[in-house]
């Protein structure tokens, strides 16, 4: 599954989550661990927003593939495929990072 | 074109021709050159068949359609969408590809709202303090606040054109210097990249652009300004356009503070493709700024684009020779950055200088921006974020100095004064830094400048504007 693509959600979800009930969530954690994820999910689902409820959903789907009725099952899941076949890493940012010198772009550009 | 006047140019000390045949075309005055319809407006008096000319029209005036040059106008309107082309998408590639991924959007933005900002200031009242004459030297009048008396009438054949520029209607004369408008604090965005609010940005720009810009160009550029009476030579905006927002974006750096983590953890650039597409979009756009600024399509313009090429390259290939030296390694992103630097340090002596003042300018200008971008940038302590001071405002003072140095009166008419330029350019330095500081203050004081800790690790994108680049 698209790491980027989880993360990605996940951080739209915290964002919603930090502004509307002032929750702060660990966008990290609910990509690694999936405990974590469901209470997340549940906490989300609970707030009844229309627009969390969206990317609720979206990430449901892209952490277990359980939401069948979910718009983004068939897309996400083509996308995923397409993705692990053409490249299975450099997808994510800390994978951008690799052969990079540690302390290049560290308080400088150029 | 009509032969009545010396020669058209944004810049009121460039008003010689630019070589002895046009200079005889130029200065000849002819009879047969229509007469213009308004008193303030140059006249012949043939008198004992001889013609005397009269004093050169200090502000803008009116003139009937066939003393319009259709080349001119032709180039300028070309000129004009290649300087807005630098703007958008050049300068929003070229800041967006070194972002990181979390504030690309609002980067990109930044720069496009700058432009649609800058566009309807400069309309309504931008334009009308720089380039038209004012009570002091130090700033233009309001005859043409909200562009009143520009005129175009079908019916009696007549339309206004610019004192700066009377072979090309003044509409787009407007329009060409907008375009210089726009590019202007929209450089200043890559200093306070990833960390300013977008409304304090939007107030910011606006009074940035009235307040510092139009009155520092009307005194390069307005010819009753008082660098232009001095003598100070900027062809197209080294002063008034480089060194200007250098300035401003080295304030804004050290009013917003370094970015969370600044020196700490790697600030890994979005995608350089966008940066060196960026750079190629300026590169292109340049020759507009450059060449455009003879206002004519000339033998001047032709100079002007030739020796921007030539700088421009020879930048590049100065600052990939250091990295390469100091480095072992040519970057892509050192490649964009010395071409930049070279189009930068050209641009106040692209219409005075020859091919080797263009060679000597573009090295000094890799060598310069290059520690501007990297010693320079430590020594400061301020987190420009994307090297605005050390390659606009190290580029811009760079050039504007070797203006004075290689100026030719072969080509520009004129030879430079490099005491005059130094003065010209501390000048400019120091206004924008204290007329930023003090803008910085105001903003900061009613709507806050800097997103707290948590937005700016979300990014930009997101908490400014719930967009996100997946």
């Amino acid at each position: 599954m698209n790491e980027t693509e989880k993360t990605s959600v996940a951080a739209l979800m915290s964002v919603i989550l930090r502004r509307k009930i002032n929750r702060v969530v660990d966008v990290k954690w609910m990509v690694q661990n999936q405990d974590y994820a469901r209470e997340i999910i549940s906490l989300c689902k609970a707030q009844k927003l229309d627009d969390l409820d969206k990317y609720t959903t979206h990430f449901e789907d892209l952490m277990f593939g359980t939401n069948e009725s979910s718009p983004y099952t068939t897309k996400t899941k083509k996308v995923g495929k397409s993705f692990s076949e053409k490249s299975a890493s450099n997808t994510d940012d800390e994978d951008q990072n690799k052969g990079i010198a540690p302390n290049k772009y560290v308080g400088h550009l150029r | 074109m009509s032969a009545t006047f010396a020669i058209a140019d944004a810049n009121p000390a460039n008003v010689q021709p630019s070589n002895s045949t046009e200079a005889a075309a130029n200065t000849s005055l002819s009879a047969s050159a229509p007469a213009t319809t308004q008193a303030n407006a140059p006249e012949i008096t043939p008198k004992n068949n001889t013609l005397i000319p009269v004093a050169l029209p200090t502000k803008p005036y009116t003139v009937r359609f066939e003393q319009i040059s259709a080349g001119d106008t032709a180039w300028m309107m070309v000129s004009t969408a290649l300087v807005l082309l630098m703007t958008i998408p050049g300068l929003v590639l070229f800041y967006a590809g070194m972002v990181r991924k979390k504030n690309v959007l609002s980067t990109a933005l930044q720069s496009f709202v700058v432009c649609c900002l800058v566009s309807v200031i400069w309309v309504c009242i931008g334009y009308t303090l720089a380039f038209t004459p004012g009570s002091t030297s130090f700033l233009g009048g309001f005859d043409r606040a909200m562009l009143s008396g520009l005129s175009y009438i079908k019916a009696t054949s007549e339309l206004s054109v610019s004192h700066l520029a009377p072979s090309i209607p003044e509409s787009v004369f407007v329009m060409f210097q907008m375009t210089f408008a726009i590019i202007t604090p929209a450089l200043i965005v890559g200093a306070f990249a990833e960390r300013m609010r977008f409304i304090a940005m939007i107030i910011f720009m606006s009074l940035w652009s009235v307040i510092v810009y139009a009155p520092v160009a009307h005194w390069v550029w307005e010819p009753s300004g008082w660098l232009a009476m001095s003598g100070v030579l900027d062809f197209a905006g080294g002063t008034v356009v480089h060194i200007n927002a250098g300035a401003a974006g080295l304030v804004c750096a050290y009013m917003l503070g370094p970015r969370t983590g600044y020196g700490k953890v790697p600030f890994i650039p979005y995608n350089l493709v966008y940066t060196l597409v960026g750079a190629s979009l300026l590169w292109v756009g340049w020759f507009g700024f450059n060449a455009g600024s003879a206002v004519a399509a000339d033998g001047r313009a032709g100079m002007a684009m030739l020796v921007t090429q030539t700088a421009t390259a020879t930048a590049a290939l100065t600052w990939m020779a250091i990295e390469w030296l100091r480095k072992s390694r040519i970057t892509m992103l050192g490649a964009a950055s010395g071409a930049v630097a070279g189009l930068v340090a050209i641009t106040p002596a692209s219409g005075f200088v020859d091919v080797k003042g263009a060679l000597s300018i573009g090295l000094a200008a890799g060598i310069f921006c290059y520690w501007g971008a990297t010693g320079l940038k430590q020594l400061l302590k301020a987190d420009d974020a994307l090297d605005v001071f050390g390659i606009h405002g190290i580029g811009g003072i760079v050039g504007a100095i070797l203006t004075g140095v290689f100026a030719s009166k072969t080509i520009g008419g004129v030879e430079g004064n490099v005491t005059l330029q130094a003065l010209a350019a501390c000048s400019t330095l120091v206004y924008s830094a204290i007329v930023s500081w003090l803008i910085l203050l105001f903003v900061d004081f009613i709507v806050g400048l800097r997103v707290d800790a948590e937005e700016e690790d979300d990014g930009l994108d997101l908490t400014q504007h719930s967009e996100r680049v997946l």
